[in-house]
């Protein structure tokens, strides 16, 4: 069971408990965010890389006004629902949230999270979503589609298969984490993937893992994954019917409008 | 209107809120608790149809059934092998071995020209409803 933190940072009115030295060496290069969205791809992609990767477990976030009096038992430990993972070569770190985020409470946590990941050195703030399309069914492979606040990422993305997300409304935390990386001159990187919209997809998950293995060079073998498709969508019903309630609170229907200013 | 009345306004819409709210909780504990489960499903409106893809992971396809009446579409459908998670407090003692579900038709579909499609190896099916012309 995790003891009292080593530290806990404020930023805006949130919390984060660290139970590791966030400057030893080597600084992760990477944080991976991974909050409750479309299909449920960012949630399965990073919980089974948490279990492949066997990450740990170093930090956790709280807040209490921007999140819920909520509280998830692990082993018997209680912890709070929004968590800081690390592997032990300390090559990046995760945050995941095991809710959906209250629509209220996305800028302040998304600007938090970013001031963090300033703080503790990452030099990439990356994550994996799904891209809701109404003929999901129909597709055999789902394209993987990559957003960022910087020009040098979409190069490095010219050769291959994964397109660059030329026109569009993305909306959620991860369009907030777009602005906020650009304004703050971060790098953020985002991989869309072709996925149902409330429906857990297990497939459109391992894609995402592929593309952001691609990226970060981190190796996630997705066969169990796949293997587990029909287990994992059971489980992750309930979490799906709050998502959809939450991305309808936050107007997701909007991604499938062409933007006024098209070009 | 003076301030009783919208108040009493505003206490009647909060008690038919948690009604509605308790409700639809009751249900789904009800039916979980008899190993029944509402299977997750998205409705698409196209100008000339409507699409309903339901997710039916463990669902044994073979023994499915479809109704459809003017008003609704029932769907039930026996699970391959029931499922238990044990370590799940409140449902350690509970088999999900079944999916259930009733949905609204919307009135302008037109339900004698249903088509349903199965895809086995994702444990899906769709409906398709034409709309009435």
């Amino acid at each position: 069971m995790l003891g009292r933190p080593r530290r806990t940072l404020m930023f805006n009115e949130l919390q984060i408990h660290e139970y590791y030295d966030a400057y030893a060496s080597p600084t992760p290069k990477y944080m991976i965010l991974c909050l409750p969205d479309v299909g449920l791809v960012s949630s399965i992609a990073c919980r089974h890389i948490v279990m492949e990767k066997k990450l740990g477990l170093v930090g956790e976030i709280d807040s209490p006004t921007l999140l819920p009096p909520i509280s998830v038992i692990h082993d018997s430990s209680p912890i709070s629902p929004v968590q800081l993972y690390m592997p032990e070569d300390r090559g990046f770190l995760m945050v995941l949230s095991e809710i959906p985020l209250p629509p209220a409470s996305v800028f302040s946590f998304v600007d938090a999270v970013s001031n963090y990941a300033d703080e503790v050195g990452v030099e990439y703030l990356l994550a994996v979503t799904g891209l809701a399309v109404p003929n999901r069914l129909e597709l055999e492979k789902p394209q993987v589609f990559v957003a960022s606040s910087k020009e040098e990422v979409y190069a490095s993305f010219k050769e291959g298969d994964i397109e660059a997300l030329r026109e569009g409304f993305i909306v959620g935390p991860y369009a907030l984490l777009l602005k906020e990386g650009r304004r703050k001159g971060f790098s953020t990187v985002i991989f869309l993937v072709e996925s149902f919209l409330d429906i857990p997809d297990p497939e459109a998950a391992a894609f995402g893992i592929a593309a952001l293995s691609r990226f970060a060079g981190i190796q996630v073998d997705t066969k169990k994954l796949l293997e587990e498709a029909e287990l994992i969508k059971l489980r992750t019903r309930d979490l799906m019917r709050q998502t959809r309630k939450a991305m309808m609170d936050m107007q997701k229907q909007m991604e499938r409008q062409m933007p006024l200013m098209y070009m | 209107m003076s301030f009783r009345d919208v108040f009493d306004r505003i206490r009647k819409r909060m008690r038919d809120l948690m009604e509605e709210f308790e409700a639809e909780i009751e249900e789904e504990l009800s039916q979980t608790y008899s190993g029944i489960i509402q299977p997750l499903y998205t409705v698409t409106e196209y100008p000339d149809r409507y699409e309903i893809v339901l997710d039916l992971p463990y669902g044994d396809l073979n023994a499915l059934s479809v109704k459809i009446s003017e008003s609704s579409l029932k769907i039930e459908c026996d699970l391959v092998k029931e499922v238990k998670f044990e370590k799940w407090s409140i449902h350690r003692n509970v088999s999900f071995k079944r999916y259930k579900v009733e949905l609204k038709i919307p009135s302008d579909a037109d339900i004698s020209g249903a088509a349903i499609t199965r895809d086995p190896s994702k444990h899906l099916i769709k409906v398709v409803l034409p709309k009435k012309k």
